[in-house]
Formats: C-alpha cells, sequence, structure tokens
C-alpha cells in the first residue's frame, strides 16, 4: 500500500503525469490542426481567381471622309464596326472559370433630328480594300428592323458558317460550348473578333454581359457600351 | 473589199512567231516560252507551288533529267475527287507539270512527246500550252502524214481554246485558218482582236487605217461582226454626260482583255495571310499603270462620289442608280457587303431578265451562307475548265459601290 504513496515508486503520480501528457499532447495537436485548418482557409481565402473581360477600342470597319462621331464623349462606330472582345483568367488564383453564357446586349438610343445631326458621316468607298473575305473564326452580327441576327464564319468554304444566337454567342444551332478558362497558358485566354453591323438607321448601343462560374458560385459582368450608327436616307 | 483591206493589214503586220499560209502552209517552230515563266509568280499575293518551282528551278539549270523525274511523279499522282477542296490546284498543278514536261521534251528533241504533253495541259486549262500544241500538231500535219487531217482538227481545237483565252498568237494562226475555211466573220473577229494586243504605235495605225482605209460598209461590218461574237456585247452609247461610251474597237479591246482574264483566272492562287491593304484608289491607279497604252480607249473609276483630291479619271455619278446604269461587260464592279469590299469583273448582264454573270476567282464571297445581301448564287462551268458566276443583278445593284469601266478616249 505504502507503495502507491511513494512518488518514486509510480502509482497515482504515474497516472495523474500520463493523464497530464495525454492533456498536453490533445492541446497540442489541437492547435497544430487549428493551425492547418487556419492556413488551408487562409489559402482559399487567398485565391482571387476571377474573369477578366476586355473590349478592345472598337475598330472602324468601313472607311470614312472624316472623324468618326462622338456621343457624350463616347465613340460612335458607322455603319459597321470590328469588336475584339478578350475573355482572360486574371491568373490571381488556380480556380478554372467556367464562362456559361456570353450575351450581346444590344438596344437602340433615342435620337432627335438635331441630334442625328451631329452624327454626321461620310463612307468613302473607294478608300475600302477590295479583298473579299479575308478573316474567318469571327462572329458577326447584324441590327435590322428592331432584329439581331449573328452567324460564326468558320471558313470560306460555302455553307460552312452557324447560326448564332445574340442570347449567347456560345451557343450555336449546334448546341451549347461553354468556355473553360484554365489560370495558365494557353487555355488562359479566350480572344473573340465581332463585327457588328446596322442594316436599319439609328443609333444603337450593345455591349457585352458574360455569366461564369467559379466553384459553382455564380458571377456575371459585362463591357462598357459601343455605340453604333447608321444614318437616314438624305 | 474588206478582205483587201485586211489582207494588206495582216501582210503588214506579220508578228513573228509563226507564219502560215492559208491552208496551213508555212509553219515555224515555235519557241517555247522561257523556262514557263507564267507558272511561277510571286507577288501581289500569288503563291508559286515549290513542287513546280522546283522543276522550273531544275530546267533553268538544265538538269533535265531531274526535271523530268519531278515533272513525272507530279503527274503520276492521284487524280483528287472533282469535289474535293483542292481539286482546282491539283488540277492547276498537273496541268503545270504537263506544260513543263512539254518543254522538257522539246529540249530533248522529242518534239511529238512535247506536243501530247502541251495537248494535255490544254486539256486540263493550262492557257499557254494551246499555242504550243497546236503549232506543233499543224508541223506534223505538214510532214505528208496520212493522218494530217486529224492533226489539223487537233491543231484547230487548241488553237481555238489558246485564241479564247486571249493568246494574240492564236487569234494570228486562227485568221488563217478561218481563211481558208471561207469564214469571213470569224476571220475578221480574230483578225481585230489580235490588233488589240499590239503596242501603242500599230494600234494607232490599224485607227487611222480603220478610220480612212476603211468604208463605212467595212466598219458596219466589223461592228456586226463584234457585237456577234464578242465576248464583250459590241459597242455602247454614252449614258452619262461625264462617261464616254464604247466604239467597236474600245469593245474589241475589251473584249481581248476579258479573254486574258478569263486565262488568266485559272490560275489564280494566293495566299490569304499575305494582306495587301490596296485600296480601291491604290487598285484602280496600279491598273492604270498597268493598263496598256491605247490608242482609242481610257480606264476610269465610277463611283457616287469622290474626293476633290481625285483627279478627272474618276467619275462621281450622284446615285447607285445612274452607277449601276453605266456598268457594261469587262467592267470591274466593286461590291461592298457590311466591311467586306470585292472586286470582279462582269462577263455579262441581262437588265431585262435581271441576271449578271462575273468571272471572278474568289467567288466565296459572293456565297448566300457568307452574304446576308445575296441569296442568288450559282456558280456555273464555263469553257477550259473556267467558272462563272451567276447572281441577280438587283442584288448585285443594291451594293455596287464603285466600277472600273474601260470607255472611248474623252474627246
Amino acid at each position: 500500500m505504502d507503495s502507491h504513496q511513494n512518488p518514486q515508486s509510480g502509482g497515482k503520480w504515474t497516472f495523474l503525469n500520463g493523464a497530464l501528457f495525454v492533456g498536453v499532447v490533445t492541446v497540442l495537436l489541437g492547435a497544430v490542426l487549428n493551425g492547418a485548418g487556419f492556413l488551408v482557409n487562409r489559402d482559399l481565402e487567398s485565391d482571387r481567381t476571377n474573369l477578366g473581360l476586355t473590349l478592345d477600342e472598337p475598330i472602324q470597319a468601313v472607311p470614312l471622309l472624316g472623324k468618326n462621331p462622338t456621343w457624350y464623349n463616347a465613340f460612335v462606330g458607322c455603319e459597321v464596326v470590328r469588336l475584339e472582345l478578350t475573355l482572360a483568367h486574371n491568373q490571381d488564383g488556380k480556380k478554372p472559370i467556367l464562362v456559361r453564357e456570353l450575351e450581346l446586349e444590344t438596344e437602340p438610343v433615342p435620337l432627335t433630328p438635331s441630334a442625328a445631326k451631329q452624327l454626321a458621316y461620310e463612307i468613302d468607298e473607294l478608300e475600302s480594300t477590295p479583298h473579299g473575305i479575308v478573316k474567318v473564326h469571327e462572329y458577326r452580327f447584324v441590327l435590322h428592323s428592331g432584329e439581331v441576327s449573328g452567324s460564326y464564319v468558320r471558313s470560306r468554304t460555302e455553307g460552312d458558317v452557324v447560326a448564332v444566337e445574340p442570347r449567347n454567342l456560345l451557343r450555336t444551332v449546334e448546341g451549347s460550348q461553354g468556355v473553360t478558362l484554365a489560370p495558365e497558358l494557353p487555355d488562359a485566354h479566350h480572344p473573340m473578333s465581332v463585327v457588328l453591323e446596322a442594316k436599319s438607321p439609328g443609333l444603337y448601343r450593345a455591349r457585352f454581359r458574360v455569366t461564369y462560374q467559379i466553384s459553382k458560385e455564380q458571377h456575371s459582368t459585362h463591357t462598357s457600351w459601343t455605340y453604333l450608327y447608321r444614318k437616314f436616307r438624305e | 473589199m474588206l478582205k483587201r483591206n485586211l489582207h494588206s493589214w495582216s501582210t503588214a503586220t506579220f508578228l513573228a512567231g509563226i507564219c502560215l499560209s492559208p491552208a496551213f502552209g508555212l509553219v515555224q517552230s515555235p519557241s517555247p516560252s522561257p523556262a514557263a515563266a507564267s507558272v511561277t509568280k510571286d507577288d501581289d499575293g500569288f503563291v508559286t507551288q515549290p513542287e513546280l518551282q522546283r522543276i522550273v528551278t531544275a530546267i533553268r539549270a538544265k538538269r533535265l533529267p531531274e526535271a523530268r523525274r519531278l515533272a513525272d511523279a507530279l503527274i503520276a499522282k492521284p487524280k483528287p475527287l472533282a469535289s474535293s477542296s483542292g481539286a482546282r490546284l491539283r488540277q492547276f498543278v498537273r496541268a503545270n507539270a504537263y506544260y513543263l514536261r512539254g518543254q522538257i521534251n522539246e529540249q530533248d528533241g522529242a518534239p511529238e512527246a512535247a506536243t501530247e504533253d502541251y495537248a494535255r495541259a490544254s486539256d486540263l486549262g493550262q492557257p499557254d500550252a494551246p499555242y504550243l500544241a497546236g503549232a506543233h500538231l499543224l508541223i506534223q500535219a505538214r510532214q505528208e502524214n496520212p493522218a494530217a487531217a486529224n492533226l489539223k482538227a487537233r491543231a484547230f481545237k487548241y488553237l481555238q481554246m489558246g485564241a479564247e483565252l486571249g493568246d494574240p498568237r492564236c487569234m494570228e494562226v486562227l485568221q488563217g485558218i478561218y481563211k481558208s475555211q471561207g469564214k469571213k466573220e470569224e476571220m475578221n473577229y480574230w483578225f481585230l482582236l489580235q490588233r488589240m494586243s499590239e503596242p501603242l504605235e500599230r494600234m494607232q495605225q490599224f485607227k487611222k487605217f480603220y478610220e480612212q482605209q476603211y468604208t463605212s460598209a467595212d466598219r458596219a461590218f466589223l461592228a456586226s461582226v463584234v457585237k456577234k461574237l464578242s465576248v464583250a456585247g459590241g459597242s455602247a452609247p454614252r449614258v452619262s454626260r461625264e462617261l464616254p461610251g464604247r466604239s467597236d474597237l474600245t469593245a474589241a479591246f475589251v473584249d481581248g482583255l476579258m479573254r486574258v482574264r478569263l486565262g488568266f483566272v485559272w490560275r489564280a492562287f494566293f495566299d490569304p495571310t499575305r494582306q495587301t491593304r490596296v485600296t480601291v484608289r491604290q487598285a484602280f491607279s496600279n491598273y492604270r499603270q498597268a493598263f496598256p497604252r491605247n490608242a482609242f480607249a481610257s480606264v476610269f473609276l465610277l463611283a457616287e462620289k469622290k474626293r476633290e483630291s481625285d483627279g478627272p479619271e474618276v467619275v462621281a455619278l450622284g446615285s447607285r442608280t445612274r452607277l449601276a446604269d453605266c456598268v457594261l461587260p469587262g467592267d470591274e464592279i466593286i461590291v461592298r457587303s457590311g466591311d467586306r469590299t470585292h472586286q470582279a469583273t462582269v462577263w455579262s448582264i441581262d437588265r431585262k431578265t435581271g441576271k449578271v454573270l462575273v468571272l471572278d476567282p474568289f467567288p466565296e464571297f459572293w456565297q448566300p451562307s457568307h452574304n446576308r445581301d445575296i441569296k442568288v448564287f450559282q456558280r456555273k462551268p464555263y469553257r477550259h475548265y473556267r467558272e462563272l458566276t451567276a447572281l441577280s443583278w438587283a442584288e448585285v445593284k443594291g451594293i455596287l459601290t464603285a466600277v472600273i469601266a474601260i470607255r472611248d478616249h474623252r474627246p
């Protein structure tokens, strides 16, 4: 029995020591695990993956005799503009981006006759370059009588053009094709060429709206407006 | 009377190369083109096929066995299906391989083998080969050959083809053949067309001859011949104050030019990646510079509007309707659909039925799948493996922006 009270002999002391050890280990382990969790969370929180949506300055696609008009200081394309749009991974994180929809939003801009006069332009047909179909792999949209119709030109071969919905450029008659942007090249960028033409007179504005997912979270963003004008008959 | 004039003129203008009596007589051996200058062209975005270039290089370096081996290999390649996308290019390469092998055979002293190669090249549309095939066949027909009649018939076929593709050497030989056949209209038609390919001084002499020596009956006869046989459709009156019309001589000149284009279109292969940003104004300026100096025809650029800096050769007509009213066969039309501008040669217009045929090596521009302004589009096989594009004149008018027009000199 004495042996139980002898500090040298173990007994209760030994039991207490063991319990203390387990407690310390548990606390330490918990701290380590918490720390690891913190680190993991911190890593996740620092993934700032996002979509970069860039629309270059619109290019006037038919030559004019003078400069392009402006609308409240914004560039106004006359009859036809070429737009270069780039969807890009911002490469500030590791998550892929799934672009599900790319919409071309268009709307007429109310225009008074006096405002229309300020948008006057003249096409210089003799400065155009008669080379027929030069570019392929481009989207082409026509604004005509309140409707927008679109197509994607795959090649110069007859019939090798697919109809495209302005509500989603990534959906053609052949099905929907989402775009996945990876953080690394070469899949980090998705450039697109778009030709936009006004067939009916009036002032229009157009922009691209993108709906995309990052880790099942849905996001949306859009470009600024591009203005397009076709003059009324003189 | 015209016969006398024509004969005296023809005698006076005998060209070097081939000479013949009315009945397939005095034929001199034709000299082949310098090692296939027409096969290789590498400027203005043209593409020279490397396999043809290798043969040309070997011929020029007098490495004939190597050149022959390369040509044989190209000829032996299997024919593509007619529908395959590269069929036109494949045919072009194959035809030129025959043409080059013909030159090799000539240099090797095998004229009969050369003749057959030139004939095969012609049969595939090669525009320089028909003259050589026809001339060689005529020489063989002279040599107391029992098959002379057959050889002459074959020669005629190739010479006709060459003339139709704008080769003045063939036009000259055809005159003699038609003369021997008593076909006065055809003889005079090719006589007139051949005059159009001559240098300025000779054209001026001919114009003087035409105006001073021909009677009005002679000129009326030539006018009727041009109207009947010309692809340009004969003379045309002035339809605008600013723009002259076409005389019979100018119409004949345009006809010759159309035939040259018909010969050329077969070999128009370009590299689409080599974009030359040549504007309509620059294209017109280049065209004017390349336009042969001419005793009676001028070239104009017609548009709705012009800049102040544009010269008098640019004619502003004020409206698209007036512009369209001026278009004649042989004119180059410039059209724009959206941001795409294009150029094609008008082959014929029937304003009553609203149909137009254009000669265009790049007809994809007009495909309704690629062009929202065009609904009517049909590719029509034409002579000698050429193709015309059938369109609606109303639709073409709707996108017409300019015309490069050949008309009489301004007074």
